[in-house]
């Protein structure tokens, strides 16, 4: 019992032909019945804030203007971002961490699942500890991290440094390392969730067809490779899914140690908005910049559906 | 003679100490009343709620202080600013928010207030200096809370071991910074990190060497070739700095100071812990003097810190007057000085038993006297101007770009904004 | 030895010499920021780096006296457990339903919860703002607890919808037989079914409502602030200070990391389960 692909939502297996009837009876007051109280809470306290800067994204609007003026500049603010040199560069570092985090998370976690899956003695306290880094504020990591960083007192650099690495400024001073420090960052936060989830993929895949796999003399490798991989993707689909949208959202780190610097090394969108927003308070141009990510995100989500959902697989 | 007029003096303090004593028992008029005061997390914000319960015991005025961090303050009094919550009755402001609130008329106007208590606040007794903590224009939206003066802080023990003079010209704060950076020590530390810790910093340079941010004619002027020089020089100071240093802010500079590693920095004589004995490894050997001026410059010190200023939706104008007036009293002054605050008035700033105490007292009151609290311009464009900088300036110190090139980029950042 | 039991050896070898760099590589920073918390103040910054001293107290006591810790932890508690509560009692039967009645709408509805959770939170930080100023909610624990009840509701109802999609429907319809109401069916049957999906989008909720700080530093009041905003704190502009930064954080960390140990043996399993069918 693995997956179903989304056709098996849509017409669900199971149960006698008259009892589905009478299951499908009123089917769309059943669904108004089980979500209703959600959308109650989501529509009266998400619709309107998000509404709200769908319409302001549309005027120039600066809260801490004396004259209050909101003047309606349609696309303007829009425009003014794919033309703002600090937005293209977040953009394309947010991109480039996405790439570089959610890539490393995810080989990094295969293996790491790969080996959980031996089933050598102590393997269940190796997954305890696993569990620790997802679990911490993103925001002490990144004061941890920080702290580990610092080129004259932090131990990273020290270790390095004595291991006979040049590290110039420091991991977050040099231009050309300050992003990839943050990708380590992210990486040490949530390879474990990425290893937990693909190590649970494997573990509920059914032995038969590995067996028939090595029956037919087929190696490890190549047993993972036809057998497990095909499997597993469902899983990396969603991790895939949700580790990206995070990811796009980087912040933490960024706030609480480089501060978008050296130069515009680690310049991203989210805090970009948040300066923009809640520092400027010009709330018409930051809620345009984050419709444009939210539009990043989604096509991006949808993007991995296509790409990883092909048809049939893994039923 | 002798034997009268210290009879007299004794009388005169115990009139004093009559009118103290009784004075506990009169409450204010407005004893009661709920104050909520915000302040940011800063040395003397201990003091102010170490102050808080004596306040309440002398009025009855119930004051609550409530402790943010910088950045969560800023958000947070906006917001009750623009949605009139009123979530608080007095805020620490900024010195550079004083313009930025005068015209949205955020606070309330002091200035008649303090007229008409003229008598009362000793006016004369506050250094001039001190005002630009909430002044614009003819408005005082905020009443000097702490000011804090741009100093040179140095290793004492490092120039006396290689026989150096403490620098007073930039010239000879390069020199000294150059011949101090041996031994695996660094001869200054300075911020590099992109933003506001590197716009700062620079501006205090930027000061020293006679720059300004703005032109004659109340525009920005970011890339004049004065302020070329300066960044110049500054990029120029990271040699002899540790190799993080490009991704400092205050705290990492001032520890990097206070663990001995290295010898110099201009810093806020906000905290000044490391003059503290045993607090760091560095105490003891610590001190702290004015900053060096460019040669052939009148001295001006950098000078900055926070006012006190009442929310104009807060329904509790009156107690919140009373407090400002409490808090900035003489006697008041001397305890919060004491309990970590630091001093407006000249009279605390030369009281003898707190310069006993406090020897760089002396020093602050050097540069109040000839502080500038405009190197950092006060106006509503500040905030955009100071992340422009802090982008030319951490460029520049990490080798990405020159001098002028990230200035000039700055400039046509800020430009607009002056349209 | 044969050469299976010599290459099952040194494959074992192999495997733990990885898992030691891996398990050290996660330990060894959370180590240094439990280890920072019981140091000295003349020691946290040493070159090179102490990794055994004396341990002391000072920067506990030191935080005690600088701010109102155990309210902080308090306030962070009822926050997270209160968002919790409601976003699994309105998302689980709101996932439940939304794999039960598939069609067109159910997978539109799908898809925009999922938008909610994709949403960039400045921007709705202000208007949000605004609207608690007129519910009079503001600097109560309902505007936060009702803010990050709203973004994972949707997240719970995603994640269940996949979750219940997995489960047998055939269980359900035969207590439906036995004539039992459709919640009955539900609570009786579903709802145990469904328990390690349940606690594993639980936990979740809890810590992305727990580790929190730019929704709190907006919408708290005195009374109500949490944890992460008492770490910012400890971190002042004119000091760094790694002792009390760290002394702080666990009081932030160390529940969520037993919580998580605890719960453990349940969203091993609910993980998958949920996350595999989008």
């Amino acid at each position: 019992m693995i997956s179903r692909s989304t056709t098996d939502l849509v017409s669900p297996r199971g149960g006698a032909p008259e009892r589905r009837r009478r299951f499908r009876l009123g089917r769309r007051a059943g669904l108004a019945f089980w979500v209703a109280p959600a959308l109650l809470l989501v529509g009266v306290f998400a619709i309107y804030p998000v509404a709200y800067s769908v319409y302001i994204s549309f005027f120039k609007y600066k809260l801490t203007d004396p004259t209050k003026s909101q003047t309606f500049v349609g696309f303007g603010n829009y425009l003014s971002a794919l033309a703002d040199p600090s937005f293209v560069v977040a953009v394309r570092n947010s991109l480039a961490f996405v790439v570089g985090a959610v890539g490393v998370e995810l080989l990094f976690g295969l293996a790491l699942a790969v080996l959980l899956n031996r089933e050598l003695p102590g393997m269940a306290l190796v997954r305890s500890i696993l569990i620790a880094p997802l679990t911490l504020t993103p925001l002490v990591v990144a004061l941890v991290w920080g702290a580990l960083y610092n080129a004259d007192f932090g131990p990273v650099s020290y270790y390095l440094k004595q291991l006979g690495f040049q590290l110039g400024r420091g991991p977050v001073g040099e231009p050309s390392l300050a992003l990839a420090s943050l990708v380590v960052i992210d990486v040490w936060q949530w390879t474990p969730l990425m290893a937990l989830l693909l190590f649970t993929g494997l573990r509920s895949q059914p032995l038969e067809l590995h067996d028939a796999a090595q029956i037919d003399g087929a190696s490890n490798w190549q047993r993972f490779l036809h057998v497990s991989l095909p499997l597993l993707r469902p899983t990396i689909l969603v991790a895939l899914v949700i580790r990206t949208m995070d990811a796009l959202k980087l912040f933490d780190s960024v706030f609480a140690i480089t501060g978008g610097g050296p130069g515009r090394a680690t310049e991203v969108v989210n805090y970009y908005i948040f300066k923009v927003g809640l520092t400027y308070f010009d709330i018409g141009y930051a809620a345009a910049m984050s419709n444009l990510l939210l539009i990043i995100i989604v096509v991006l989500s949808a993007l991995y559906l296509r790409v990883l959902r092909t048809p049939g697989s893994a039923s | 003679m002798n034997g009268i007029r210290r009879a007299a003096t004794y009388m005169v303090l115990a009139l004093c100490a009559m009118v103290l004593s009784v004075a506990p028992a009169q409450k204010s008029q407005y004893a009661g009343t709920n104050l909520n005061f915000i302040v940011v997390s800063d040395q003397f914000s201990a003091a102010l709620e170490a102050l808080a319960p004596i306040f309440q015991e002398q009025t009855g005025i119930n004051l609550r202080v409530t402790v943010l961090g910088y950045g969560e303050l800023y958000q947070r009094a906006i917001a009750d600013f623009i949605g009139h919550t009123a979530q608080a009755d007095l805020y620490s402001t900024d010195i550079v928010w004083s313009c930025q609130f005068a015209e949205n008329g955020y606070l309330t106007d002091l200035a008649s207030l303090i007229k008409q208590d003229a008598a009362e606040l000793d006016l004369d007794d506050i250094p001039t200096v001190m005002w630009t903590t909430g002044s614009c224009g003819e408005q005082q939206i905020a009443f000097p809370l702490v000011g804090y003066a741009g100093v040179l802080a140095y290793n004492k023990a490092a120039f006396d071991a290689a026989g150096i003079a403490v620098p007073k010209t930039v010239a000879e704060l390069a020199a000294a910074a150059q011949a101090l950076t041996k031994d695996g020590k660094a001869g200054i530390v300075m911020n590099g990190q992109r933003g506001t810790p590197a716009a700062q910093d620079w501006m205090f340079y930027m000061l020293m060497n006679g720059g300004t941010i703005l032109g004659p004619d109340g525009k920005p002027a970011l890339n004049s070739p004065i302020n070329v020089e300066t960044l110049e020089l500054y990029a120029d100071l990271f040699k002899y700095a540790p190799d993080g240093a490009v991704s400092y802010a205050w705290g990492e500079r001032v520890t990097s100071f206070s663990e001995g590693s290295s010898m110099m920095m201009v810093d806020w004589s906000a905290g000044l812990d490391y003059l503290r004995e045993g607090a760091v490894p560095v105490s003891g050997s610590a001190a702290i003097t004015t900053t060096p001026v460019r040669e052939g410059l009148d001295p001006v010190y950098p000078f900055g810190g926070w006012g006190v200023g009442i929310n104009a939706d807060s329904p509790s104008q009156g107690a919140a007057w009373e407090f400002i007036k409490w808090l900035s009293s003489p006697e008041v002054q001397k305890q919060y000085v004491e309990l970590g605050g630091k001093p407006i008035r000249h009279s605390t700033l030369t009281d003898p038993d707190l310069v006993a105490k406090y020897p760089f007292l002396s020093t602050i009151l050097e540069v109040v006297e000839h502080g500038d609290g405009d190197f950092r311009p006060r106006i509503t464009q500040y905030s955009q101007i100071e992340d422009a900088v802090g982008l030319a300036v951490n460029l520049v110190v990490t080798g990405q770009e020159s001098a002028q090139a990230a200035l000039d980029a700055a400039q046509a950042t800020v430009a607009p904004l002056f349209q | 030895m044969t050469t299976t039991a010599k290459r099952r050896w040194f494959g074992n070898t192999v495997s733990y010499l990885l898992l030691f760099l891996t398990v050290a590589f996660f330990l060894l920073p959370l180590i240094w920021l439990i280890g920072t918390a019981f140091k000295p103040r003349l020691l946290s910054f040493s070159v090179p780096p102490t990794w055994f001293f004396q341990p002391v107290l000072d920067n506990f006591l030191t935080i005690f006296r600088q701010m109102p810790v155990l309210q902080y932890l308090r306030n962070s508690v009822v926050v997270a457990v209160g968002s919790t509560i409601l976003a699994v009692v309105l998302g689980v039967p709101a996932g439940y339903g939304l794999a039960r009645h598939s069609g067109r709408t159910s997978n539109a509805l799908a898809f925009a919860l999922l938008v909610i959770r994709m949403v960039p939170p400045v921007a709705m930080l202000i208007p949000f703002y605004l609207l608690m100023r007129d519910f009079h909610l503001l600097g109560t624990y309902w505007s936060l607890i009702l803010l990050d009840a709203v973004l994972n509701v949707s997240f719970v109802a995603w994640f269940m919808r996949g979750y219940y999609a997995g489960v047998p429907r055939d269980m359900e319809e035969a207590a439906c037989c036995d004539g039992c109401t459709r919640f009955g069916a539900f609570a009786r049957v579903s709802l145990p079914l469904a328990l390690p999906g349940v606690v594993t989008i639980a936990l979740f909720s809890f810590i992305a409502s727990w580790n929190d700080f730019l929704f709190a530093m907006l919408l708290t009041g005195r009374n109500t602030r949490t944890l992460p905003l008492g770490i910012l704190e400890s971190y002042r502009a004119y000091e760094v200070s790694w002792n009390l930064m760290a002394a702080v954080s666990l009081f932030a960390v160390v529940p969520v990391i037993l919580l998580g140990f605890a719960l453990q043996r349940y969203y091993v399993s609910g993980l998958t389960m949920g996350a595999v069918r989008e």
